[in-house]
């Protein structure tokens, strides 16, 4: 049997491999491929795998065994499929691993006492413009200040001011979950994720600070618009940094593993914490779209703001306490 | 059927690498790490074992022809956000939605698209963007699997890192405005460089890597026009068998030889055809060019001497093998039992050829 003879007596099959090929996928619910469809491909799939086993035997040209790598390939990838998001997985990641880890991840616990404690310190030291005087614009630009008290000069919920307000939540989902995901992002380089954590504390916690001035009168506007959205979102950045920070972390102690590895262990120990922290973003963007700039009065935002805080608690210490079963 | 499949594969498998049965490339690359298995080609290509037992291999994709995916979806990306801006001005000018409603969509389109693309094509076209797509590559898991959702969040939210380190404009020139920041793709490239399979951050991360998989081309066998390399081929013995690496290089030499002068082809077939020529006793002022393409023919084609049985009286060798008609006979058995048994596998194992309508078309592109 030369060449010739096989790849005339193969090239029928092939090509009908190539006709299921340029089909849609073979899926599991609302496959528009019929059972014999289904046979048929599999069954020509594996003369195909078994014409390339052969290749050699066979003596066929090293174009033709090409052709057949390539064959396979594509069929091996139009055949096998993993499972994309599976509920009950998801379930038990979000409300069992992503707590648990949340509680004693070192790397949250410093990445959330970094960009609370810098947040909390500058807020106080810009509120306080005796004792620290012009700490704000040495953080901020003087037109950066004059920018943000003019965005929050109107009131929030009055018919002219509402288009404003929506275009500044868009912005802020934008701009706060950028940072958020970045801080994930950067993560394997380490120094990045700090940097921007730190900086964006040391940001907001002075904004927050100067806002709450007594002698600025946009501070009661601002307050209306962060507070709804605020838990989430802070909440969010600081989790997300600890999940960047762990596949730094991985990079650096290896704890006995190559360093390829330890990375690789350290992603998956680090995938569950930034699932919630997506979550918290999402939450944070949907409270940011629809509540923040509408008209509501501002108690039910600030009854929003502690029943979230309230729920995170839940979630973080009652829910993320070691248990017995997983010690 | 089945049990000969299989025992053909196990016999193949032990001979490669002992009494191991292949388990997963998991177990091939650490096996390939501590040296146990014989040094891997040199190459931009990664092999895969199938649950079908099958090794099959890709082509790893570059960093370059990376970079043009990444170009094509960057541009399909702006394209989309002007082509919204324009509707959402449309719809502002009628002003059937308010313009803060506009701005708050196409900013939150922006960042989701900057976020999420990757991520959202990638689980659903199973490891391809549009980009990908035009540049016909595909992540897949280092197993062979298609990629999963979680791997390509992961991979697609670990592409600042591999873009960094970001570069502001400011650094050329003082006096241009800020937050003109461009990425360098550093990162991404020494990761690249550093790794077996042209892995970023982001593949390490998630464990996954982009192959090449382009589209199907003809399995081509080449066509030689010249009848003298048909006539000559007549006369290369029967029982001449081309060896493997013989017939890798004459396949290679003939797709090339088109594109070569008439001078650079003889120069290049004469190392290998000048001792055939010499061993099969034919004219020594042969062409080297029409010498090779006869053994191509004579390797990959079968001639009118299988169809109307062995010429043995042609055969050079047969003058210093054999001296009586015994170790003819002998002769005409080796060069058939081969044939015969390889034609017996072949029934065994594989389908007949089911009928098909454009046959006739496709044998002639086989010729």
């Amino acid at each position: 049997m030369k060449a010739e003879d096989i790849l005339e007596k193969r090239k029928a099959q092939w090509s009908k491999l190539e006709e299921c090929l340029a089909r849609k996928r073979v899926g599991i619910r609302k496959s528009p491929w019929t059972s014999e469809q289904v046979l048929e491909f599999s069954e020509l799939y594996r003369s195909a795998c078994t014409d390339l086993a052969l290749a050699q035997a066979y003596r066929l040209p090293p174009q033709t065994v090409d052709y057949l790598h390539n064959l396979v390939g594509r069929a091996h990838n139009h055949l096998y499929r993993s499972q994309k998001y599976d509920i009950s997985s998801w379930w038990n990641i979000m409300f069992r691993d992503a707590p648990q880890q949340i509680f004693r991840d070192p790397c949250v616990h410093v990445a959330t006492l970094l960009f609370f404690g810098l947040f909390f310190l500058s807020a106080l030291i810009a509120w306080n413009p005796q004792m620290f005087p012009d700490f704000e614009t040495r953080v901020l630009k003087e037109a950066q200040i004059q920018q943000l008290e003019e965005n929050f000069a109107e009131e929030i919920g009055t018919q002219g001011n509402f288009d404003r307000y929506v275009t500044m939540a868009g912005f802020y989902i934008r701009h706060n979950t950028g940072i958020g995901l970045q801080c994930f992002g950067y993560g394997p380089l380490i120094l990045p994720t700090l940097y921007t954590l730190i900086y964006n504390a040391v940001i907001l916690g002075t904004s927050f600070g100067y806002m709450a001035r007594s002698d600025v009168d946009a501070g009661k506007n601002f307050f209306e618009f962060v507070t709804a959205h605020g838990p989430f979102e802070l909440s969010a950045i600081a989790l997300s940094a600890g999940a960047g920070l762990r596949l730094g972390l991985g990079m650096l102690a290896t704890a006995g593993f190559t360093r390829l590895a330890s990375f690789k262990i350290q992603a998956r120990r680090a995938l569950p914490v930034i699932s919630a922290s997506g979550a918290l973003f999402i939450l944070a963007a949907f409270t940011e779209g629809f509540i923040s700039p509408s008209p509501l009065p501002y108690a039910l935002k600030a009854f929003w703001a502690i029943m979230s805080s309230t729920a995170m608690m839940f979630y973080f210490v009652v829910l993320g306490a070691p248990r017995e079963s997983n010690s | 059927m089945e049990r000969v499949w299989h025992n053909g594969f196990e016999e193949i498998d032990d001979q490669r690498r002992g009494t191991e049965r292949p388990v997963g490339v998991q177990q091939r690359i650490s096996l390939r790490a501590m040296g146990m298995l014989k040094s891997a080609k040199l190459d931009t290509s990664v092999t895969i074992v199938t649950p079908e037992n099958i090794e099959f291999s890709y082509r790893l994709a570059g960093p370059f022809r990376r970079l043009g995916a990444f170009l094509v979806d960057l541009l399909i990306k702006i394209v989309f956000l002007i082509v919204l801006s324009i509707f959402a001005g449309f719809a502002g000018l009628f002003a059937t939605i308010g313009a803060g409603l506009t701005s708050f969509i196409l900013l939150v389109t922006s960042f989701l698209l900057d976020w999420f693309y990757g991520m959202i094509w990638e689980t659903m076209w199973s490891g391809q963007t549009p980009g990908k797509r035009v540049f016909s590559l595909r992540v897949i898991s280092c197993d062979g699997r298609p990629i999963n959702g979680v791997q390509a969040a992961i991979r697609n939210l670990l592409r600042v890192a591999d873009l960094g380190v970001p570069a502001s404009i400011q650094i050329f020139s003082p006096e241009a405005p800020p937050g003109y920041i461009f990425p360098t793709f550093t990162v991404g490239l020494i990761a690249m460089t550093i790794t077996k399979r042209f892995q970023r951050i982001g593949d390490l991360a998630a464990d996954t890597m982009v192959i090449v998989e382009e589209r199907a081309w003809q399995p081509v066998l080449f066509k030689i026009d010249d009848a003298r390399a048909a006539a000559l081929a007549e006369f290369i013995p029967a029982d001449f068998v081309v060896p493997l690496s013989m017939a890798k290089a004459l396949s290679l030499y003939v797709a090339k030889r088109s594109k070569l002068p008439l001078l650079r082809r003889q120069e290049l077939a004469k190392h290998l055809a000048d001792p055939l020529i010499s061993k099969f006793g034919f004219m020594s002022d042969t062409s080297p060019d029409l010498m090779l393409c006869a053994l191509y023919l004579h390797a990959f084609y079968s001639s009118s001497q299988q169809k109307t049985g062995p010429r043995h009286s042609l055969s050079p060798f047969k003058k210093t093998v054999s001296q009586g008609d015994s170790s003819q006979v002998v002769l005409a058995a080796v060069e058939t039992i081969p044939s015969q048994s390889s034609n017996g596998i072949w029934d065994v194992m594989a389908q007949p050829p089911t009928s098909d309508p454009t046959g006739h078309s496709q044998a002639e592109r086989i010729l």
